[in-house]
């Protein structure tokens, strides 16, 4: 039985902005599934429907974890039954120190092991978050998240504003936790390249819908991917880069 | 001298209830207009409870744990329900004024509507200091350490302070805001009610007596900025100070329009407050 069902949502803003048309994905234990698409396709929107953080949503369909209803959950219920969502802008809190955030997760001094995942991060223990590298938000956000044991961690974006070489690392990290500490996770991501690494399954979302999925292998076959995300050249990654990069965030 | 006494024994008072008004704008992002109202009712049951019992001291604590459930109760079942149905700010605010309003009706209707005397917790002098300074000075010491080890120690501190900077972030953490910020809202209204309590004996208890030391708590947290505990305890002492030394040596009669002057100088030459903050964000 997959720990993850999301069964035909569907999720408006507004009463009257369609962003998820009818969206169905399953992930089962142990597995590393990704969700590529493009700016707008809706992939924040599902992320955030399946951790709770948009009341009221998805107005249809159902989520199911662990063979029970999550849909419309308050989304720290949904966090305590372990299901934890690193969010696109990392939700990292400025002001408190690295101890802290990583605090509120239940770290204590004996769990040594997050900084073998994560060295950078106990040099910077006592450092105000904000001060950190972009880098190294997202490795503290990753951090605090997997301190929570989480059962299914859902990471949207992980790859936003890291150069190459660090997203490389980062999702070399997260290919360990997955065999290290069993974690499943669920990435939503417009890096097709990385993510197909290091995932077993994908599904590629377009405009509010599934219009393809298959396992890692058929998604680096497919030539709509190829052509999309992967990229023929070297120039024309660059640009997607930029493009990538100035994209206006909220 | 004595000016410089009464100004910082009423500088504490509205440093104790800025803290309350800091506390729930950073959790909450509202200014809680019923504040004093809040505080009001438990110095209420702080003197009825005293007319009873003859101790002062438990009803004083007891009258501020009244205060503090209400709060709490107030947030739970209506500001926080009001916030889930995606009221504003805004009508949040106006939200409390309503429990303003409706507050000190109801303490007209139990305690009447005039003024009554409220017992000191000391008397008479302690050395050359005005032996109710001497409480207010301890009292107050102690509760902002208090606080200030409860916000920055704990783990129920960094909560608190997760929450004023992200909900969201928070409650993806497994957080409830719910659960903290209702707890706040009882502290808040907990050291409130103590210095209502604290402030009663130099006043005459009536439903709107906090009504004015509110007013200047709420300026002196601005003045000191809204996002620094420090800054609203130094602003809050500032005002005291400088409304009874301004009292004490111009004018009496002008020394309302005093704080307001300053408060209005302060906010041109540093928008942000005293010890306000802008936090400059990553992009
Ligand atoms: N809070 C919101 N209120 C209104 N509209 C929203 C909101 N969030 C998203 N949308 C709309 O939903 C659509 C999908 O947005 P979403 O953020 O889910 O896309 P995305 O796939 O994550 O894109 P990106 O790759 O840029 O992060 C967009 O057209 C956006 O305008
Ligand atoms: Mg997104």
């Amino acid at each position: 039985m997959p720990i993850l069902e999301v069964k035909n949502i569907e999720t408006v803003y507004y009463d009257r902005l369609y962003v998820l048309k009818g969206v169905s994905l399953e992930i089962n234990q142990g597995e590393i599934r990704v969700v590529l698409g493009p700016n707008g396709a809706g992939k924040t929107t599902l992320a955030k429907s399946i951790s709770g953080l948009i009341k009221d949503q998805p107005r249809k369909g159902d989520i199911i974890f662990e063979g029970r209803s999550i849909a419309r959950k308050e989304a720290e219920k949904i966090s305590s039954m372990g299901l934890v969502l690193v969010p696109e802008d990392r939700g990292v809190f400025p002001e408190l120190t690295v101890e802290e955030n990583l605090k509120l997760s239940g770290w204590t001094k004996k769990d040594t092991w997050v900084f073998d995942l994560f060295p950078n991060l106990y040099q910077k223990l006592q450092e105000i978050s904000n001060h950190l590298s972009g880098g190294e938000q997202q490795m503290l956000a990753i951090a605090r998240a997997i301190i929570k044991k989480p059962k299914l961690l859902i990471l949207d974006e992980p790859s936003l504003g890291l150069s190459p070489k660090l997203t490389n690392e980062l999702f070399k990290t997260l290919k360990r936790l997955n065999e290290e500490l069993k974690t499943t996770m669920l990435i939503v991501e417009q890096n097709a390249r990385v993510s197909v690494e290091i995932c077993h399954y994908g599904y590629v979302m377009e405009n509010g819908k599934m219009v393809f999925e298959g396992k890692a292998d058929d998604l680096k076959d497919n030539e709509l991917i190829k052509e999309l995300y992967l990229g023929g050249s070297v120039k024309k990654t660059e640009k997607g880069w930029k493009l990538y990069k100035t994209r206006r965030r909220w | 001298m004595d000016y410089l006494i009464s100004g910082l024994q009423v500088g504490l008072i509205y440093v104790l209830l800025s803290f309350g008004i800091f506390l729930i704008y950073r959790t909450t992002r509202i200014l809680n207009f019923a504040h004093g109202d809040i505080a009001t009712l438990g110095t209420f049951i702080a003197l009825t409870l005293h007319q009873k019992t003859e101790n002062l001291l438990i009803s004083v604590v007891v009258g501020a744990f009244c205060s503090g459930v209400v709060s709490m109760l107030f947030y739970r079942f209506i500001i926080y329900e009001g916030e889930r149905r995606g009221v504003n700010p805004l009508g949040l605010t106006i939200i409390t004024i309503a429990f303003a309003y409706i507050l000190q009706s109801f303490e007209i209707v139990i305690w009447g509507a005039e003024p009554k005397d409220f017992p000191s917790l000391a008397y008479g002098r302690f050395f050359i200091f005005p032996a109710q300074f001497v409480v207010i000075l301890l009292v107050s010491l102690f509760l902002m350490l208090g606080m200030y080890f409860i916000t920055m120690k704990t783990n129920f501190g960094i909560q608190i302070r997760a929450i004023s900077q992200n909900r969201e972030a928070s409650a993806t953490l497994g957080i409830s805001v719910k659960k903290v910020v209702s707890f706040v809202w009882f502290i808040a209204s907990f050291i409130g009610a103590i210095a209502g309590s604290l402030i009663a004996p130099l006043y005459f208890v009536d439903q709107f007596f906090l009504f004015d030391p509110f007013v200047k708590s709420f300026i002196g947290a601005v003045v000191g900025g809204l996002d620094n505990p420090f800054g609203v305890v130094i602003g809050s002492i500032i005002v005291g100070l400088a409304e009874n030394i301004f009292g004490g040596y111009i004018s009496i009669k002008f020394k309302t329009a005093f704080v307001f002057f300053i408060a209005l100088v302060f906010l041109l030459i540093k928008p942000e407050g005293l010890l306000g903050r802008e936090i400059k964000e990553r992009v």
